[in-house]
């Protein structure tokens, strides 16, 4: 293909613009019966911000990857789609923190000339973060059960959603320098490399911390979350499974503690098992059952916008929004998103094979793993295929926060992937 | 480094494919068994999110609508008429399910029926239901209950040629508007469950349609019956009987009524019939045997169920012929024995007397509309056709004279040939039933009644002629 990456682009987001028109006329059809123009200006304002981050960033980087923002603003489509549909209110600050999340993202590519020098504030990042992640637990609000939040006069933030960022760099460049150190040493037991009792080091800190978010923040999904990251990144660098098979059951191990220690962890892994128990549908599990009979109300090809009753399930606008893709647009609509998802993460671990630098191989590791664990997590959560744990789900969920940090994940993703253009060989 | 990146990759495919095949789980295979999950509200919330449509009388009248609610659902039911209608009309509730027309025209009213094209599925406001108008008309309806009062029983009012309910009461019967209302006591207890214990206490059965649903003895009545089939059979109305108070049957006895038991010499049928003999049409039966009774009461509709549009209909009931001695076939032949019937079904005998020997399908809906458009008509058809033309003539030649000068005089109106057949319905260890079928006007009638009173004590000429009467005035009008 002789396409250059600005013209790539521009196709992609030729194809994909159009849709937010095609949701606003669906939507306003299907609820009022006629097309009300005021409504116009949210497809609008959406597809202003996306063809201003497309020239913005061609002008700063002409050869940056040109998938990653089409699929940026087709999870977005969705999101605001299904905002409007759930809430106007809502979408109209969405439209609003998608435009700051853009323009941030865009001043994170202008700034960051080359990713390497993240490297050098690896551990101011990493102290930053954990600060961020902590700072929930001496100063946070507590918000349905879980102390995720920070309230600065208007502003409400949850820190962890910057954090995982921050440390997610952090990984990739501590494990860029010592890769080889942690995966060379040690003895091979019945088949088995094991890493050295001081290797473990870091993977026991990790550890300790995804637990310490797991009991003081009842943050179950972050607390996975931090921990998925690590373990794929460790694993990125070290290619040994051992590492990730001691990781899970370390914390599995962790896991059953809690379970017996906390009652909300208890409670949690109840719904999970029986979430349709009479005694607990209309309580403790009727958040998990609604979505579920969401899930199932929408069958193959959904009910159609507007068309479900998504409204009944609790926070369906940020955690379950996922629940009202499967109401109103199907198994069809569902399982779309899941394959955008994929795609974007097939796409961040390309531009690592394509990387020629460990760091960079690392950084790019780490933020899909980022994007396609959380995503994961919460859309597998709301399914019922594991127990739920109340995250947001990347670029579609309302929030602020969530938001604005998966833009900057992905300001990141297309600093690094400038250049290179043919896979480096394998070590 | 290259391999354990490309190895992530498969680990994330891995998590999508076991993501879609869960999805396919609860949206296509488990999809039926969540969504009947007793626990599952959606389907209510889908139909309570609908504004409803209205149930309309013939003549104009609003019965039910939906108004906005709070809480979980956005509208509820409102009902207008008190209890005037609430038998027809039934209830609408997320708690008690739904009866009457609303549960009958249910897919109407939510405007799903007649189906809509998918334009109009994609482009129209879906949350907006379809009117049903009905046959009932306010002024016969309100008749009916007015002269039926505070005494158990039930009034049927049709036009024969249609076969249009135009009255249907049953007494007695309950407030739909206390079933749907939200509103609670002083301790929080929602009144419309108070009111649904109370009803469902009630020894009187409230609920309970007695007009399709209340099987009674029908007493000479039947002798409408009996007379059609004699006539069908080969008994003229010239055919005679001697017919004394009491005629011996099978080792047991038919009386007449009076005390001591009147006796009528030789009589033909419509002496008979005129004077309500029950020595005659016990003869008569037992003459024509029990297989030509039970064939045209079967013609009539007995033994099977009125294609009336509501979802509670009693099937009346006479024995097969094989079940039946010398005894019961000639107690059969006056009304007695083991026949119940329910006056709907009485009403529709009256119709076919009435409409040259057809009767038409009972119905109540008039129309579906939606806003001035018309959706879906009634069209009237005819059921069956149990006896001739001429049978029906003849007998309802028989009728008026029962109302001129039999039992049935209660009935008459001044300047209307009115036609009828009253019933006094023996019943075990309570006091009788009162019945009557009225016709009007006999030349060219527009208008058949059926009235029962539930152990009135009474007799059908005076308690339930009367009322039968001010149905047919207030139809006539």
């Amino acid at each position: 293909m002789g396409m250059s990456p600005r013209w790539k682009e521009a196709l992609l987001l030729a194809l994909i613009l159009p849709l937010s028109f095609l949701g606003w006329i669906s939507l306003d059809l299907a609820e009022a019966g006629a097309l009300i123009p005021g409504h116009l200006v949210y497809p609008l304002a959406w597809t202003a911000i996306f063809l201003l981050a497309h020239l913005v960033l061609r002008f700063l980087r002409p050869q940056a990857d040109p998938l990653l923002l089409p699929l940026a603003a087709a999870l977005t489509c969705v999101g605001l789609v299904m905002l409007l549909r759930l809430n106007m209110h809502m979408a109209r600050l969405q439209l609003i923190w998608l435009g700051v999340g853009a323009a941030l993202m865009l001043l994170l590519v202008a700034l960051l000339r080359d990713y390497r020098s993240l490297k050098n504030y690896r551990y101011t990042l990493a102290v930053l973060g954990l600060v961020l992640l902590l700072s929930t637990v001496f100063f946070g609000r507590e918000v349905n059960g879980a102390r995720l939040w920070l309230i600065l006069g208007p502003l409400r933030f949850q820190p962890s959603e910057l954090a995982k960022i921050f440390l997610a760099i952090f990984f990739a460049a501590y494990l860029a320098e010592r890769k080889e150190l942690i995966a060379g040493a040690g003895r091979v037991v019945a088949g088995v490399h094991l890493p050295r009792p001081r290797d473990l080091g870091p993977l026991l800190t990790m550890w300790a911390l995804s637990l310490l978010l797991l009991i003081f923040q009842r943050d179950l999904g972050s607390s996975l979350l931090f921990f998925g990251i690590f373990l794929a990144v460790v694993y990125a660098a070290t290619g040994r499974a051992a590492f990730v098979v001691a990781g899970v059951v370390l914390f599995l191990v962790g896991a059953t503690l809690t379970f017996y220690l906390f009652g909300h962890v208890r409670t949690r892994v109840e719904t999970w098992l029986d979430p349709l128990n009479p005694e607990t549908v209309n309580d403790e599990s009727y958040q998990i059952a609604q979505s579920l009979f969401a899930f199932a109300e929408g069958g193959l090809s959904g009910t159609g916008l507007a068309r479900g009753s998504p409204n009944l399930i609790p926070y369906v606008e940020t955690d379950f929004v996922y629940a009202a893709v499967g109401e109103e647009l199907g198994l069809m609509g569902a399982a779309a998103l899941a394959l955008l998802y994929l795609v974007l993460c097939g796409r961040g671990l390309y531009l690592a094979l394509r990387n020629d630098d460990d760091f960079g191989k690392l950084l790019a590791v780490g933020m899909t793993a980022v994007l396609g664990l959380q995503s994961f997590i919460i859309m597998a959560g709301v399914t019922r295929l594991m127990p739920l744990t109340g995250i947001t789900l990347p670029f579609v969920s309302y929030g602020g926060s969530s938001l604005v940090s998966n833009f900057l994940l992905l300001g990141l993703l297309l600093c690094l992937s400038e250049g290179g253009g043919r896979l480096a060989e394998g070590d | 480094m290259q391999r354990a990146i490309k190895r992530l990759g498969v680990f994330f495919i891995a998590l999508t494919l076991v993501l879609v095949i869960n999805l396919s789980y609860l949206q296509v295979w488990g999809q039926k068994g969540l969504m009947e999950n007793p626990a599952n509200t959606r389907r209510l919330v889908e139909e309570y999110g609908i504004a409803r449509g209205r149930i309309i009388t013939s003549d104009g009248l609003v019965l039910a609508e939906s108004v906005p609610a709070q809480g979980p659902f956005a509208y509820r039911r409102q009902y207008h008429q008190g209890s005037l209608f609430s038998h027809v009309l039934g209830y609408d509730s997320p708690q008690f399910g739904r009866t009457g027309v609303e549960e009958t025209y249910n897919q109407q009213l939510l405007g799903r029926k007649p189906p809509r094209s998918w334009v109009e599925e994609m482009t129209s406001d879906v949350r907006e239901g379809s009117d049903i108008y009905l046959t009932l008309d306010t002024e016969v309806q309100s008749a009916a209950a007015k002269a039926l009062g505070s005494r158990k029983g039930a009034v049927v009012a049709m036009n024969p040629k249609t076969g249009a309910v135009l009255a249907m009461y049953s007494w007695p019967t309950y407030d739909p508007q206390s079933l749907v209302t939200p509103d609670r006591d002083a301790d929080g207890t929602p009144l419309a469950e108070k009111a649904m214990l109370n009803y469902s206490r009630d020894s009187g059965s409230p609920l309970l349609n007695r007009a399709t649903a209340g099987l009674y003895t029908p007493g000479s009545v039947f002798k409408v019956v009996t007379g059609s089939a004699g006539l069908e059979a080969g008994f003229p109305v010239s055919t005679a009987f001697d017919c004394p108070g009491v005629w011996e049957v099978g080792g047991s006895r038919v009386t007449n009524y009076g005390n001591p038991p009147r006796s009528f010499g030789s009589i033909d049928m419509e002496t008979a019939l005129t004077y309500s003999v029950n020595t005659y049409f016990a003869q008569l039966a037992v003459k024509m045997g029990a297989p030509a009774l039970v064939k045209c009461a079967e013609a009539f509709g007995l033994n099977s169920l009125p294609p009336l549009d509501l979802p509670e209909v009693s099937v009346s009931r006479i024995p097969p012929p094989g079940g039946m001695d010398a005894v019961l076939l000639a107690w059969s032949g006056a009304g007695q024995g083991e026949i119940l019937i329910t006056p709907l079904q009485l009403c529709l005998v009256g119709c076919a007397v009435a409409n040259g020997g057809r009767i038409m399908a009972p119905h109540l809906l008039k129309e579906v509309r939606k806003g001035e458009a018309i959706l879906e008509r009634y069209d009237a058809s005819v059921w069956r056709t149990p006896i001739s033309a001429d049978t029906a003539a003849e007998m309802l030649e028989m009728m008026v004279s029962v109302v001129e000068r039999g039992t049935g005089t209660e009935a008459a109106i001044s300047g209307v040939t009115v036609a009828g057949k009253t019933g006094t319905a023996e019943v075990e260890g309570k006091p009788p039933h009162a019945w009557f079928l009225g016709i009007a006007p006999a030349e060219n009638p527009s208008v058949v009644v059926a009235v029962v009173v539930e152990n009135s004590g009474g007799a059908g000429g005076t308690v339930a002629a009367p009322i039968a009467r001010e149905v047919m005035k207030a139809a006539l009008r």
